[in-house]
């Protein structure tokens, strides 16, 4: 059998089982989709908060806490923007830089917070129990929102599965931080920003170890 | 590699690319004739990519039917308001990278091979037949091995284990005209890969 005649065969086979399908929205649409979700999710956990947002209205905090609130939030939206961007497969990996600028631009806050900080007493923060609950937080935050993700891309068969991944587990793991930050807002100290740090890269490993498989599944 | 294996200005005239479009989105409602139609027009586009990624001429066949499968699948993702050729060359573009690097992978492996098998030839007869079978499976093996994912796939379950199409696809969550098509590329390359060997 001739390569020609093969490609007949396929043309025929394709043809012969094509049905309508449903095209995809737009990554704008389904990213903010999912930042909807994020926020349902922050009003919970707001509200759940009752005694802190009562504080939090009676003080507010401090310029470098909204700051870095709103760099998380702003690397949440625009990796979860790029995530659903490279899910497909004729858009540029250029939209994986704008996430990652902000990122650079949030930990330079926290960094920031930290030196501003230097010298006072209690300089590297809060209990290990403290810091458990603060990863847990992100953490237990961050899988029912990476959870949601890869549902939302995996009908796009992504084939750049592991920079979606990594991205989308980026928005989930900053979305949590962000909510983190609304419920429990406190000056960063080097403990805070480790703790970030460590429970982000958790969630991006796991995300990619886990959430890669189901994602790349075919 | 990206800049070599571009779609091309000169497969893109705003015309065709425009009635590809206009077929692609009529495929998405369900549209066969219009996908026909498409198909054959996508072929040539898809060599071209290929022929721009340096993919070995007994390979290209493999990235058109390749691309087309992956065109299938991810069909529901095009946006009529984008280019389709766009579309079809980031598709076909990582078909023919992907094949480039086999073809450079397996070229290395079969130049090792070859040295190991030479060495084997210096012992008494029953020994010599032993070592001919050994390596004849042992070629056979890494044939197989050699072949993409989804074509070993196709052998080990529809050949070795005897699996209907249905059966694999059940198994797998792959089409079974997937599988099929598959098991005969894989076949094919087999044949050509194992001509002068076995």
């Amino acid at each position: 059998m001739s390569p020609r005649r093969s490609q007949e065969d396929l043309i025929r086979e394709l043809t012969g089982t094509l049905k309508p399908i449903r095209p995809l929205a737009s990554p704008l649409v389904r990213a903010l989709c999912w930042l909807s979700a994020v926020l349902i999710l922050s009003v919970v956990a707001f509200s759940v908060s009752g005694k802190r947002t009562a504080a939090l209205a009676a003080a507010p905090p401090d310029a470098l806490i909204v700051a870095a609130m709103g760099a998380a939030m702003l690397t949440a939206a625009l990796a979860a923007i790029a995530a659903f961007e490279v899910s497909l497969p004729d858009r540029s990996d250029k939209w994986l830089l704008p996430p990652l600028a902000s990122l650079l631009v949030w930990a330079s806050i926290g960094g920031f917070g930290c030196l501003t900080a230097a010298g006072t007493p209690g300089l590297w923060g809060h209990t290990l129990s403290e810091v458990l609950e603060c990863l847990g937080f992100i953490v237990g935050i961050s899988v029912p929102l990476s959870a949601l993700a890869i549902v939302m891309l995996r009908r796009a068969r992504p084939e750049r599965w592991l920079s979606v991944m990594a991205t989308a587990a980026l928005a989930s793991g900053a979305a949590a931080t962000a909510v983190l930050a609304l419920v429990h807002p406190h000056n960063s100290t080097p403990l805070d920003l480790l703790t970030h740090a460590f429970a982000i890269t958790t969630v991006v490993g796991l995300n990619v170890a886990i959430g890669g498989r189901l994602l790349h599944a075919r | 590699m990206q800049s070599e294996c571009s779609t091309g200005n000169a497969s893109r005239t705003h015309d065709g690319d425009a009635r590809r479009g206009a077929w692609m989105a009529a495929v998405q409602r369900g549209d066969r004739v219009a996908y026909d139609a498409l198909l054959r027009e996508c072929i040539p586009l898809v060599r071209r990519v290929a022929r721009r990624c340096r993919v070995p001429a007994d390979n290209v066949d493999d990235v058109v039917q390749d691309t087309l499968l992956a065109m299938h699948r991810v069909r529901h993702t095009f946006d009529p308001r984008r280019s389709f050729d766009a579309w079809l060359g980031s598709i076909a573009r990582r078909r023919a990278i992907d094949s480039f690097r086999r073809s450079q992978h397996t070229a290395a492996h079969e130049v090792h091979g070859r040295s190991e098998d030479e060495a084997s030839t210096h012992s008494d007869s029953a020994a010599v037949a032993a070592l001919e079978w050994r390596a004849t499976l042992r070629v056979v093996r890494e044939a197989v091995m050699g072949l993409p994912p989804a074509q070993r796939e196709a052998v080990e379950l529809l050949t070795l284990g005897e699996c209907r199409s249905d059966d694999a696809a059940h198994l797998t969550g792959r089409s079974a005209v997937s599988h099929r098509v598959n098991l005969h590329r894989a076949i094919k390359a087999l044949r050509s890969r194992l001509k002068d060997k076995v």
